[in-house]
């Protein structure tokens, strides 16, 4: 089973997606060997933003980030199949080099991804290959929290797009980061920005009276106190009462020629995204 | 019949003035991590509703009245040592009879249903029909994912069946603890697929809830809902399965960083032939390994039961053990020198609950600055404990009591995985803060007329299928459609049809599932409202308040509350009459949306 997650980042006004990324992950310290996920890809997209060659040219683009939660079998998706280790670790479960897609050198696409290749010959996708660290947590839940925050064995508290969000933007930016998902990925997590958060945009509203929807818009504001439950109670809830509105809003009156199917998942929150943006 | 005037405007605002007078002149805040115990003179009824609330699912005014007028031990006691209490008023759950022989062992997957019936001419009981018959292998689908089916319902029954034993209970605790266990040892019937495991699983948690540690301990490594849920029936001899020794390391005993991948390896091996037959545990010895091992740091032929006990002499898993229970109940943020007392505690206690409990709970940290009213409800505790401090006697089902809570992010028996809910501000998002308020306009103005049941709904998918058959189309054109996934069923139509399966099961499991009575909350608050004299729009939001929070609104915010309900009354006092109990539905729902009602 596989759960979708997604997040925006939304670039704001003066650099461009690409130019983001690499001045976010240096930002975070790329420097002190973090984080190691995209160390290689930030390394060369700030080569291309500084060089110039870079395709970016829509500085108010908004990156989306898609996080597909479950098992999948990388080995079998990007096959090295030029790799001889693959085909000795893997007598069985191997995909001949025949059958293999081939789109780079020793590597290829599973036979089922025909639309990947076709993307990755345009130059629309780029993978990024075999990731991981040096002697790895085979904890389920460590590995998670290493994903999300970009630092293995660390214990940090916030994750690498909650942190990219403070290094770039100020604190009084509004829905820099936007996750749908049925509860806050650690990813968004930042110091500074609070992360929108929701599922289904035609659930996120309160019910009620136009009365009682003011007294309680009146009660959820945001407020300092001795008790920091309370403080973070009272900022989602007027997080929520600043916008529950204008996503639902959008979001129905959202008109596509795109068909995104009706089976929902990926699909349907793909759809809530191009609404959004 | 509303009673009223300055009669009873004094005696509310005495029952404050009592209050007030009984709230120690201690600083709660120099309480924090302070483990020593409370004296009499520090007990309040704020106190006493904090402990009704932590240790069970929060309660009435007039009981917490009750809790509030023994000492601090004798409140604690009643909670801990609740085996005295009799509980033989808690009907067992009402099972529909969903399994028959032929069931068992259940196959992991459709696909497998039908090998296993191919090789042997039937499956799930039922007969493969004669060759040359049109879809002959169809009973066998249709039985699978009528098992399907009948197991979600049941499990939805079995779920009903617990939440209202939460609320009705005499022993708070004891329920409180269940679904502790329910978390720590977090397993799932979307993978175990059988209610009959769960039903015994929870059984289980509610035997050793407040027992021994180590008897709960061998009693869930044994547990067949257990087993199934962490693959150990994969766990052999000759390929061992590593999944149930990590998590029983990592999750359930001693928490990340405290053993190595080695130790997990050589656990695992303990564990091989740890298995069950369908509901009895069940030791495979040919698939046990007998040979030596080297766990922890010792070294010898150790079975399962040897690794538990290793695993036990550690400090730490005591600490962590204990550290659980102290977030569960007290708050998340844990101090080094707490985990490390109350560790002392678990362990020298030989592991047992009771005193580990009762030290928490008498705790000067338990009532301090930073333990009152700083944790966010579970949401099953949020409907349950509101459906308590209303006066409920039984659980409504209208809105349906799982779907609520599952929209909220907690299914009971269905945690997201086996490390349970994450719990504390995970539960909140803005879009789940406000759906939290809104199951209460659910509650409170029940849409009885459009309610579907979910026991007796299908998925648009089945009810399509339902539809086009009604209309008189052949199986193969109902359920026709055009994607992927059909095409691939279109040339297995021959042997059995998929979508139709899921069609024929679930209506095969509607005539075999008891179905849930549905009905909507029995409120009163009209009632509510005159039995505690609150003759006033202040009074009765006074009285909600005190009633609903663990903490005060803010004025302005009381202020508002105030003004909306003298606007609704047309008046400043309540006067009976037919407009007023909506009124104050109208009101309860404001109360319970605020963000301090999230507060327990």
């Amino acid at each position: 089973m596989t759960r979708t997650r997604l997040h925006h980042v939304r670039t704001g006004c003066s650099c461009s997606r690409r130019e983001f990324l690499a001045r976010g992950l240096y930002g975070i310290g790329v420097g002190a060997g973090l984080p190691f996920i995209l160390q290689q890809t930030s390394a060369a997209l700030a080569a291309q933003a500084l060089a110039g060659t870079s395709v970016e040219t829509h500085p108010n683009r908004i990156l989306v980030v898609i996080e597909l939660s479950g098992g999948n079998d990388g080995l079998n998706t990007v096959v090295p199949f030029g790799d001889a280790a693959y085909y000795r670790a893997r007598p069985m479960l191997a995909v001949r080099e025949r059958n293999v897609i081939q789109v780079a050198e020793g590597f290829g696409f599973h036979p089922s991804m025909v639309g990947f290749e076709r993307l990755y010959k345009d130059g629309l996708l780029a993978v990024v290959h075999g990731c991981g660290y040096d002697h790895p947590s085979l904890s389920h839940f460590s590995s998670m929290s290493y994903w999300h925050t970009g630092i293995p064995n660390g214990g940090e508290p916030l994750g690498w797009l909650g942190r990219l969000a403070d290094e770039a933007y100020r604190a009084d930016t509004r829905n820099v980061i936007v996750n749908l998902g049925p509860s806050q990925s650690l990813a968004v997590r930042g110091q500074k920005h609070s992360p929108l958060v929701f599922d289904d945009p035609a659930r996120f509203r309160r019910e009620g009276t136009d009365e009682q929807k003011r007294v309680l818009a009146g009660m959820s504001q945001a407020r300092s106190t001795t008790n920091p439950t309370l403080e973070f109670l009272a900022s989602a809830a007027q997080n929520a009462t600043d916008s529950s509105d204008f996503v639902r809003q959008t979001s129905a009156a959202y008109q596509t020629p795109v068909d995104y199917g009706s089976g929902g998942g990926l699909a349907a929150n793909l759809q809530r995204v191009a609404a959004l943006m | 019949m509303i009673r009223l005037a300055t009669a009873a405007v004094t005696a509310f605002a005495a029952s404050v003035i009592l209050v007030a007078a009984q709230t120690p002149g201690a600083d709660p805040g120099a309480w924090t991590n302070d483990l020593s115990p409370i004296v009499a003179s520090d007990w309040s009824y704020d106190r006493a509703a904090h402990l009704v609330e932590r240790a069970g699912f929060g309660a009435t005014p007039e009981e917490v009245a009750r809790v509030a007028a023994m000492t601090p031990e004798q409140a604690v006691n009643a909670l801990v040592s609740y085996e005295a209490i009799d509980d033989r008023d808690q009907p067992p759950f009402d099972e529909s009879g969903i399994w028959d022989p032929g069931m068992d062992p259940f196959p992991p997957s459709r696909a497998e249903a039908v090998r296993i019936a191919r090789e042997r001419g039937e499956g799930l009981g039922e007969k493969v029909l004669p060759e040359g018959t049109q879809r002959r292998l169809q009973p066998v689908v249709d039985k699978f994912f009528y098992a399907l089916t009948a197991n979600n319902i049941e499990t939805q029954r079995l779920g009903l069946w617990w939440a209202n034993r939460m609320l009705t209970t005499k022993r708070p605790l004891e329920e409180k603890l269940t679904l502790f266990w329910h978390g720590h040892f977090a397993t799932g019937q979307n993978k175990v697929r059988d209610y009959r495991k769960m039903l015994r699983q929870n059984q289980l948690f509610r035997r050793h809830a407040a027992g021994s540690f180590r008897d709960l301990l061998i009693g869930i490594l044994k547990d067949p809902a257990m087993l199934a849920y962490l693959d150990n029936a994969e766990n052999v001899k000759q390929h061992p399965n590593e999944n149930f020794a990590r998590e029983l390391l990592e999750l359930f005993t001693m928490g990340v960083g405290n053993y190595s991948e080695r130790d997990i390896r050589e656990g695992a091996r303990a564990f091989t032939g740890w298995t069950h037959d369908v509901l009895e545990f069940k030791f495979e010895a040919g698939q046990h390994d007998f040979a030596s091992k080297t766990f922890l740091g010792r070294t010898g032929n150790f079975n399962g039961e040897d690794v538990i006990d290793i695993i036990l002499e550690q400090p730490v898993t005591a600490e962590f053990v204990a550290a659980k229970v102290y977030r569960y109940f007290v708050r998340e943020d844990v101090a080094g020198s707490v985990r490390a007392d109350l560790g002392r505690t678990f362990r020298d206690g030989g592991y047992r609950m009771k005193p580990l409990l009762t030290r928490i709970f008498l705790s000067r940290d338990f009532y301090s600055a930073s333990s009152y009213a700083t944790q966010i409800k579970t949401p099953v505790h949020l409907v349950v404990s509101t459906y308590r401090k209303l006066g409920a006697r039984q659980v409504p089902t209208i809105p349906d009591f799982g779907r609520t809570t599952a929209g909220l992010g907690q299914a009971l028996l269905d945690p997201p995985n086996v490390a349970g809910w994450a719990g504390g501000r995970t539960w909140i998002t803005p879009s789940t803060l406000l759906q939290r308020g809104n199951v209460f306009r659910d509650v409170l103005f029940p849409d009885v007329g459009s309610f579907r049941p979910p026991d007796r709904s299908m998925s648009p998918t089945d009810e399509r299928v339902g539809r086009r058959l009604a209309q008189g189309m052949s199986i193969t054109d109902a359920t026709r459609e055009g994607d992927a996934e059909s095409n691939v069923m279109v040339e297995r139509d021959e042997d059995y049809n998929t979508r139709y399966g899921g069609y024929a099961g679930n209506l095969l499991a509607f005539k075999r599932t008891k179905l849930i009575p549905r009905h909507p909350a029995a409120i009163n608050l009209t009632a509510m409202i005159a039995s505690a004299r609150a003759g006033t729009a202040d009074q009765v939001v006074d009285h909600f308040i005190h009633r609903f929070l663990r903490v005060p609104l803010a004025a302005k915010d009381r202020a508002a509350l105030v003004d909306f309900l003298r606007g609704k009354l047309g008046t400043s006092t309540v006067q009976p009459g037919a407009a007023l109990e909506g009124a104050l539905r109208e009101l309860l729902y404001l109360v319970l949306s605020a963000p301090e009602y999230q507060l327990g």
